[in-house]
């Protein structure tokens, strides 16, 4: 049985990083007792993936996991296991039984929403639209071989705007397209001569989406598609 | 708990920020308006390292077992942090309640290596705490070490108010019970210092005075305070199986040294290697039963949910019951994506067979630790493993897999000649041999010896604690040697910093006056010395001379017999005659059997239990 759970992460744990991540749900997986499925071979594994990475320091309302399992879980009885050996600051919110031909949560991410609270900066709506209105976004990025390359952003903005203090945006996320909202801050502090400092600001992740028909929650699954 | 005691500022700006956050899966988080008693317990060292030792999570266990008491964990803050604490005067708090520490009962630290001795006074100046007992008053909290190193307070003694000589299980409730007793009657956090001096095991060290002689030896040591005991005896837990044993251990966020479960299989070693100063201060052997080690491995992955168990002790190959424990944890379903991992094992065919039972052979390397190079050399120093047993082990081994061995090596032992090191390279390139004497469809990896060497260094209670250690030079000329005839294409050769092992050995067997130079080196910057990118031996070197000391009085020196050591007040049970006639013994190469064989009367069975007990019956 194949299932896709949807979890947040809040509090202090929000400064363990994904590897640690890892390490920690595989722990929690035993500790809970559920029929999860190991990898053959010399060094059996348990078989879960994660949709997105979240950087050390960024809270979430809604991660995605995809966990295969040995037999057949209520989902809600599963989540209740779960939840009661999670460490702190973790709590399963729902699941959904997914077909073994659905695409993988980490293959199928292709956006996600953030809201960033300014703590100690100024951004203006004035700022969002000016950037908005450009054509490219250009920055220079390092690639995966360490090489500097010129880097469009804007067409992974999605959408951005303020609200109370709280930047809102929703960027493209993913292995075909990936940007990170830092780059998006960075580049719109250069655009106002601007120094972009990480303290300044407090990241939430919201949502992550795939797509179907448009931008849908992961969650939002068919059966047997 | 949802606090942290660290701005989001800081933890973005240090590496590996969970190391401060605390909130672990079984971490214990209490109310501190109900208890009477605040209690840190620290590991002078990084957090990685720090949640990695036993003795911790046991103390953790055992203390936070009371109601009234609530027990934290403090780790030294790691250089990064540490700057920024020093800069913004943040002071040191503690990971559960991340509250300051400053206004606790207790700080209670663990010693583990000497090396460790500047971050105990780094913790407790970023703790905002006045580094020498003396300064501190009834706001701050009392100050108290154990674990190892305290079997030599000395060098230490101005900085903590009282040491725990032995096993927190024996005596840390009582100890906590008088404190509780004393501060409710309206008793002040000095005068607890006078109750604490009548319980054994405890040594408040400002209830003692010595004196010196000219030339810087002991002439006396004696207490100035009517309760004090003049001799210290250690405390230790006599029942291993009933001991009270961490079953739910606080399961760490960030990859730790030792990422597992630990079952502790008995304290104490029989082996009585002369170097060793844990074979001695331990004794006697005290096993766990079998039965409670099944169900404690059981009931801890079920708790953590660790998918290694690992089997601790100062010799597994000597646990009564190891094949039937092995066996078992193989064996049990409620195991079954649990591996074990077996450290301290002798090389013997049995132990080959069980390692290749339980370890992905592709992965690991095997670990020989024949300490020396020659038959004589392992004589004197009383390991009793020959070359034919550590040939055929090794010859074993690789027919059973293994292409790569690790070996550890001392240089500079007592009588050691350049024989003696020479035979080192000479055992590597026979293991080589032996390793072409195996057909040629077995050697189709490549063979990969890696030989190390560390430098001897003399501890306390051991038979050679009157030893002059080797100096610097004598020892980096010994690892030329064996560089220059190290057979490069097979084997890879690794030699430890000879200016640590110096200090390392000017600490371990120091007297009170090697304060004074602690203090200095701490003030001029020393941290993390047991790190060899933080150590800088300039500092050290500064403060001997800076102080008109010869460090060469402390480990180079040869004591003789009559000497009052500073250490002798000190009783582990073990004679300091048997110690001086295993000396004798050495000397002239004469080995002495172990505890397992035959008892040797050193003095252990006043402890009353046992293996001085269970081998007679």
């Amino acid at each position: 049985m194949l299932v896709r759970l949807k979890f947040k992460k809040e509090g202090p744990i929000r400064f363990v990083g994904h590897l640690d991540m890892m390490r920690t749900f595989q722990k929690m997986f035993t500790r809970a007792g559920i029929p999860i499925a190991y990898s053959e071979g010399f060094n059996p594994h348990q078989i879960f993936s994660f949709a997105s990475a979240l950087a050390v320091g960024v809270s979430s309302e809604s991660e995605y996991m995809d966990v295969k399992l040995t037999e057949d879980v209520a989902i809600n009885v599963l989540i209740e296991a779960i939840n009661l050996k999670a460490p702190e600051g973790i709590f399963f919110l729902d699941g959904v039984e997914i077909d073994n031909k659905e695409t993988s949560a980490m293959a199928s991410v292709v956006a996600a929403t953030y809201r960033i609270e300014v703590l100690n900066s100024i951004i203006t709506e004035d700022m969002l639209s000016a950037m908005m209105s450009q054509e490219t976004l250009i920055i220079r990025k390092k690639n995966k071989k360490g090489k500097i390359n010129d880097f469009d952003l804007r067409p992974g903005i999605i959408n951005i705007l303020l609200k109370d203090k709280h930047l809102i945006m929703t960027i493209a996320n993913g292995s075909h397209f990936n940007i990170k909202p830092e780059m998006v801050l960075e580049k719109l502090l250069a655009l106002n001569d601007l120094n972009y400092v990480r303290c300044d600001y407090r990241f939430h992740r919201v949502e992550i989406y795939h797509d179907h028909n448009g931008l849908r929650p992961l969650l939002e699954v068919k059966l047997g598609l | 708990m949802d606090k942290l005691f660290l701005e989001d500022r800081v933890l973005l700006q240090v590496e590996k920020p969970a190391r401060y956050i605390g909130n672990e899966v079984n971490a214990i988080y209490k109310n501190k308006e109900e208890v009477a008693i605040r209690f840190a317990l620290c590991f002078p060292d990084v957090y990685d390292i720090g949640m990695s030792h036993l003795g911790l999570s046991i103390l953790y266990n055992l203390l936070n077992q009371r109601d009234d008491l609530w027990c934290e964990r403090v780790f030294s803050p790691w250089v990064d942090l540490d700057r920024i604490m020093e800069e913004e005067n943040i002071p040191l708090f503690a990971l559960e309640s991340q509250e300051p520490i400053k206004t606790f009962d207790f700080i209670g630290i663990t010693i583990q290596y000497e090396m460790c001795y500047t971050n105990i006074l780094r913790i407790l100046d970023l703790a905002q705490i006045p580094l020498l007992s003396k300064d501190r008053t009834e706001d701050h909290p009392l100050v108290c070490a154990g674990g190892p190193c305290v079997y030599n307070p000395e060098p230490i003694s101005d900085f903590i108010d009282f040491f725990y000589i032995g096993e927190g299980e024996v005596q840390l409730d009582a100890l906590m019970d008088a404190y509780k007793h004393h501060r409710e009657n309206g008793g002040t956090k000095k005068a607890f210092l006078e109750i604490a001096a009548t319980i054994e095991g405890i040594y408040v060290p400002s209830f003692y005075n010595v004196s010196y002689y000219e030339d810087g030896t002991i002439e006396r040591f004696v207490p100035n305070h009517p309760k004090a005991k003049p001799q210290v005896k250690k405390v230790i837990m006599m029942d291993m199986t009933q001991s009270r044993y961490p079953m739910k251990p606080i399961v760490p966020y960030i990859q730790t040294v030792h990422d597992r479960v630990v079952l502790e299989l008995f304290r104490g070693c029989a082996r009585g290697c002369r170097f060793c100063q844990a074979g001695i201060i331990y004794r006697p052997v005290r096993e766990k039963d079998l039965e409670i080690l099944k169900e404690q491995a059981i009931e801890i992955v079920k708790n953590t949910g660790h998918d290694e168990i690992s089997l601790i002790s100062l010799s597994s190959s000597d646990y009564s019951q190891l094949n039937a424990l092995a066996s078992y944890l193989i064996e049990a379903p409620e195991l079954a994506h649990v591996n074990l991992s077996l450290p301290s094992l002798r090389i013997d065919d049995f132990s080959i067979e069980l390692m290749r039972k339980v370890q992905d052979v592709r992965k690991s390397s095997l670990t020989f630790a024949p300490e020396a190079g020659s038959q004589r050399m392992r004589d004197v120093i009383n390991k009793n493993i020959s070359e034919e047993d550590i040939l055929q082990g090794a010859y074993e081994a690789f027919m059973g897999g293994w292409n790569r061995v690790k070996m550890y090596f001392m240089l500079g032992l007592p009588t050691e000649t350049e024989e003696d090191v020479l035979a080192i390279p000479k055992l590597g390139q026979d293991i080589v041999n032996k390793w072409f004497t195996m057909p040629g469809d077995m050697r189709k990896q490549r063979l990969q010896i890696v030989l190390s060497t560390s430098f001897f260094i003399p501890k306390p209670f051991t038979p050679f604690q009157w030893m002059g250690q080797a100096s610097s030079d004598t020892f980096l000329e010994k690892a030329k040697l064996i560089n220059k005839n190290i057979n490069k294409k097979n084997i890879k050769y690794n030699s430890h910093d000879a200016d640590t092992s110096r200090i390392e050995g000017v600490l371990a067997r120091g007297d009170r006056k090697l304060n004074e130079v602690i203090l200095k080196v701490y003030q001029k910057g020393a941290r993390y010395d047991a790190w060899s990118e933080h150590f800088n031996v300039t500092l050290w070197n500064e403060a001997f001379d800076e102080l008109n000391m010869d460090s060469g009085f402390y480990n180079e020196r040869r004591r003789e017999l009559e000497e009052i050591l500073p250490w002798d007040f000190i009783d582990t049970g073990v004679k300091k005659s048997f110690l001086y006639d295993e000396f004798l013994l050495a000397k002239e190469g004469k080995t002495t059997v172990n505890c397992m064989e035959g008892c040797t009367n050193c003095g252990a069975m006043c402890f009353e239990g046992g293996i001085c007990y269970a081998r007679k019956t």
